[in-house]
């Protein structure tokens, strides 16, 4: 088959701005040690553009893997003609293969299953790639770096892979109007004429390319000496980092920094550089008071005096004042290293909030993605993959190609490469015994069958109790503002989401469960509010909807998100009298049982009010609880402050 | 040019859609500079949405292709040709023809493998070799592909075409295929907005965007009624019958696309691009570089070498709707005024 397409190439040094990516990507050249590096950034920020660009400057070939690889081609399969003509079984190479001696790049890294990208980490890492399949079992070694980018708006990736990559720098592109004009001048003239575009930057190009060829004589011989592994351990310690992973790649990216600068020795400035560089994804889940304090912790580490702490007070008195008994004020004690004990501190007192934050149905802030909240507190007690955005394997036919698999069935959804592969080296025996006329006899035992793979979607459905005692103490508000946040999260994440409400009047489904989510919007600012609390009767609405919807969407991961002070006062029969609304309430979600289907409850009391029937409630259906206040994390000032930290570190 | 074979079901002509002129705008700009990116047309139904995109073909210019080459090569065009015509090429064996530009569409229910092309296995049963059996970005390079309802496609299949889309080529590694072959096309998708949105990062690959509505005014309706009866009642005369409007439109495209490379765009005007995108606070640098060339094509559209404000103006709502940032669920809607008083008009 014919090969592949050339791309016309946009010069590296022609690149505007992201200066830590581009320093970034010639450290990993400069160093072969460093093995991966994560590009993040919004998207139309030259990410991809400054990943490409690399080629010619690093005189390697840039592989490029596509979203809608499989795993075959990834790692490499049986060679499908030599076996079939000539019974022979030989590996035909596969992307990994290619990218020996290469550049491997993933572009969009986390739309990729995670599972694909488990493996293609693996045998970078490990610079050894294992085949076990159709036949074939082999090993071939593969020296190869990975370069990848992500959107940071477009779902993420987990920890345990975040802490896989050597690298993760953000693509910082420039904001200011000189910068912005530029970029469109360059691609203008990249644009009328990209050859001599190209021949303008050919210097500045091989300049960088002499750059990076003698950073890497001088980086083989260098060595990391005893004190500067000391302070980056230090470091990572004190930032919570578990593993030593990050110190080994910070001391790499040191070395590389400082080759690149012509030095072997390594100095304080190259390792405060690649602390930034190397750590900061590497810290545990930020929730709550805990904001990015990396470039302090690396300054105070490396005997810098720290102003960002200046300039953190400045911003933050109230916070500080607040916490300043239990998080010290120098960041000396080791950052507190317990996910949950984060977590639970998430309700501080954050300040004040910008002004355009819509008052008038509560404060919205950045909620806790529930998903992550519950893959933090299965963490703490077994390590595990978060529950959400975990692709999965459906049973239906549609979703993606990844792999195939041995089937018995009738009908199969057949894998066709697989099965003449599995069918491939009987050939000749075949052929031999009978002739069918067919160019390839294929049998039962080589049916294979598609594994196909879908992100799982989620369905959301809210069940707000909208009766008076929530108006009473006005937290209808908070009520709004908690369900705005967290759908605002999941609009984007595209899941579904319903939304229904009860109180005496009515058990309405206002919204079915459906993408349309903006809907809800208006529905919030129209709830009609009756007095008391047929929770009884809610629950056992919720629970005929919920089996029916499970057996639609089979493939779902379905919530229902409870908000409600479980104050129950209207019996199933209105006019029974005896029994007490709360302990049937109770009953019935005890005996509530629909797999699939996980409870959230929302306690819409304060959360230092003396009586919790929320709680009660949630235990009975075995619901994680949060009050309002636990709905709320960091504020988008706090995420705004630990850029300009990290800008002012470049400088 | 050609007209529509007999047997092709013939679609209302595009001169003669009543108003809908952001629409027409959206599409005509990608015509003349593909590089815009592609439209993404929000609106209800009924708004001649899909009439307008597949009657497009009636004015596209002709193009150049290699023949028999399955991605319809542009011989013009060395380097963005496929291995098998750039090999055809060191040997001068290439033969082009003059085709139709076509609007390719994409089946809602298209699968991955139909999307990117897969293992011909036809070819592998008869002979026991592997060859490539292309698929739909292939049959929509140097054409226009169209996806209607483009918000309830797979996700990984919108990602697949934009991803194509941006880099211009279609990289197919799987079932024991890898190839590459050049897949440059304008993506034209519509969709209604009552039925979901699309992600905002999609949104943003997208070039342009425009929300179309229903005609309210009563005697404009009645236009779109009357000529949607004449249509129905002779579809072969009524199209005869635009056919000069239809020739001149055509014709005016293609002079665009000529005077497209000549057009300046002055310091000033790359200036006030700038200014404009970061007073509407956009993000990254896909806006700028959208404007900066829908502006152009607008300039060239209209016979003009330079780019004005009157040409910002005119591209600025389809190049920011949609990607102004929203705050949780508010509606947010291009705003004209604070537009010219940013570009001080």
């Amino acid at each position: 088959m014919p090969g592949h397409m050339m791309v016309p190439h946009y010069p590296f040094p022609a690149v505007y701005g992201m200066e830590q990516a581009k320093k970034a990507l010639m450290c990993a050249m400069a160093n072969p040690k460093i093995k991966t590096v994560l590009i993040k950034g919004a998207s139309g920020t030259g990410k991809t553009l400054v990943a490409r660009s690399l080629g010619e400057v690093s005189g390697k070939s840039i592989v490029n893997v596509p979203l809608n690889v499989t795993d075959e081609q990834l790692f490499g399969c049986l060679d499908l003609e030599s076996a079939i003509k000539e019974g022979k079984i030989e590996l035909q190479e596969g992307l990994l293969q290619r990218a020996d001696g290469n550049i491997l790049y993933m572009d969009d890294v986390n739309l990729f299953e995670q599972r694909m990208i488990n493996g293609v980490i693996e045998a970078v890492l490990s610079g050894r790639v294992k085949i076990e399949r159709e036949n074939i079992s082999t090993t071939y070694d593969v020296d190869t770096v990975l370069i990848a980018t992500m959107n940071v708006h477009d779902s993420y990736l987990s920890p345990v892979i975040l802490d896989h990559f050597d690298i993760c720098v953000d693509a910082d592109y420039p904001e200011d109007e000189a910068g912005r004009t530029e970029i469109l001048r360059r691609s203008l003239a990249f644009d009328e004429d990209p050859d001599t575009f190209a021949s303008e930057y050919a210097d500045e190009e091989r300049a960088i390319a002499e750059k990076i060829g003698k950073a890497k004589e001088i980086a083989e011989g260098a060595v990391v000496s005893e004190s500067i592994a000391r302070t980056i351990a230090s470091v990572s310690g004190k930032m919570g980092i578990d593993g030593t992973r990050g110190d080994l790649s910070t001391a790499n990216v040191a070395v590389a920094l400082a080759a690149l600068d012509g030095r072997s020795e390594v100095s304080d400035v190259d390792l405060e550089e690649a602390a930034v560089m190397c750590l900061s994804h590497r810290r545990k889940v930020v929730r709550g008071r805990r904001v990015d304090r990396m470039e302090k912790v690396v300054h105070s580490s490396v005997g810098f005096n720290t102003e960002s702490r200046a300039i953190f007070k400045a911003v933050h008195p109230a916070r500080d004042a607040k916490h300043g008994a239990d998080s010290d004020p120098d960041g000396e004690t080791p950052e507190n290293s317990d996910p949950a004990a984060v977590a639970d501190d998430s309700h501080v007192f954050r300040g004040k909030e910008s002004e355009d934050i819509i008052t008038k149905i509560g404060e919205t802030f950045e909620t806790i993605d529930l998903f992550e909240q519950e893959g933090a507190a299965k963490a703490r007690g077994a390590s595990s993959t978060k529950g959400k955005r975990v692709l999965k394997k459906t049973t239906t036919r549609s979703g993606r190609y990844v792999g195939s698999r041995f089937t018995e069935e009738r009908n199969p959804d057949l894998a066709f490469d697989a099965t003449v592969r599995a069918a491939a080296p009987y050939q000749i025996k075949r052929h031999k015994e009978k002739d069918t006329g067919m160019a390839v006899i294929i049998e039962k035992p080589d049916m294979r069958e598609k594994i196909r793979e879908t992100r799982s979607s989620s369905t959301f459905l809210f069940a707000v109790d909208t009766s008076g005692s929530l108006i009473i103490r006005n937290r209808m508000v908070a009520v709004k503002g908690a369900i705005l946040s967290l759908l605002k999260q999941h609009y984007v994440k595209k899941d579904r989401v319903g939304f229904m409400t009860f109180n005496e009047s009515a058990i309405q489904m206002l919204m079915q469960p459906s993408r349309e989510v903006e809907t809800i919007y208006r529905l919030l600012d129209d709830l009609a509010i009756g007095k008391r609390t047929p929770l009884s009767a809610a629950l056992q609405y919720l629970s005929d909807y919920m089996s029916m919807y499970i057996k639609k969407r089979p493939d779902d991961d379905c919530y229902v998100v409870l908000v409600t002070d479980g104050g129950a006062n209207i019996c199933l029969d209105p006019d029974d009298t005896v029994t007490d609304p709360i302990e049937e309430a109770l009953g019935i979600a005890r005996r509530m049982n629909i797999p699939g289907v996980k409870w959230i409850v929302i306690d819409s009391e304060k959360k230092f009010d003396a009586v919790h029937h929320a709680k009660d409630l949630a235990d009975a259906l075995r619901a994680t609880y949060y009050t309002l206040d636990d709905l709320k994390v960091v504020t988008y000032e706090e995420m705004n402050l630990v850029r300009t930290a990290k800008q002012r570190i470049q400088k | 040019m050609l007209m529509p074979m007999a047997n092709e079901t013939i679609i209302f002509p595009f001169v003669r859609v009543v108003g809908q002129d952001k629409m027409k705008k959206g599409l005509l700009l990608n015509i003349v500079d593909p590089g815009i990116g592609g439209v993404l047309i929000k609106g209800e139904k009924g708004t001649a949405k899909s009439t307008s995109v597949r009657s497009l073909a009636q004015v596209l210019p002709p193009r150049l292709s290699v023949v028999g080459c399955p991605y319809h090569c542009d011989p013009r065009f060395p380097k963005r040709m496929c291995a098998d015509c750039r090999e055809k090429l060191a040997s001068d064996a290439i033969v082009a023809e003059e085709v139709p530009t076509s609007v390719v569409e994409l089946p809602l229910s298209a699968t991955e493998d139909r999307v990117s092309g897969t293992l011909d296995l036809e070819h592998v049963l008869k002979t026991g070799e592997k060859k490539f059996e292309p698929g739909v970005l292939a049959q929509a390079n140097g054409n226009i592909l169209y996806v209607d309802e483009v918000n309830l496609l797979d996700d990984h299949i919108i990602d697949l075409l934009l991803d194509s889309a941006a880099m211009g080529v279609n990289y197919i590694e799987r079932e024991g295929v890898s190839f590459s072959h050049p897949a440059k096309f304008v993506l034209v998708g519509s969709m209604n907005p009552e039925e979901g949105s699309l992600r905002p990062q999609l949104l943003d690959r997208f070039g342009l965007c425009v929300d179309v509505e229903g005609e309210k005014d009563v005697s404009v309706r009645m236009e779109v009624i009357r000529r949607r009866m004449q249509f129905d009642a002779d579809p072969e005369g009524y199209l005869a019958s635009c056919q000069g409007e239809t020739d001149s439109l055509r014709k005016k495209i293609e002079e665009a696309r000529a005077l497209l490379p000549k057009v300046v765009l002055s310091d000033k005007i790359l200036h006030d691009i700038v200014h404009v995108c970061i007073h509407f606070k956009m993000e990254g640098h896909r806006a700028d570089i959208t404007m900066m060339r829908a502006s152009k094509a607008n300039a060239a559209l209209e016979g003009r070498t330079e780019v004005t404000k009157e040409d910002l103006r005119t591209v600025a709502p389809l190049v920011l709707g949609h990607r102004l940032k929203k705050r949780a669920f508010e509606e947010v809607t291009f705003d004209m005024k604070e537009l010219d008083i940013c570009l001080g008009i």
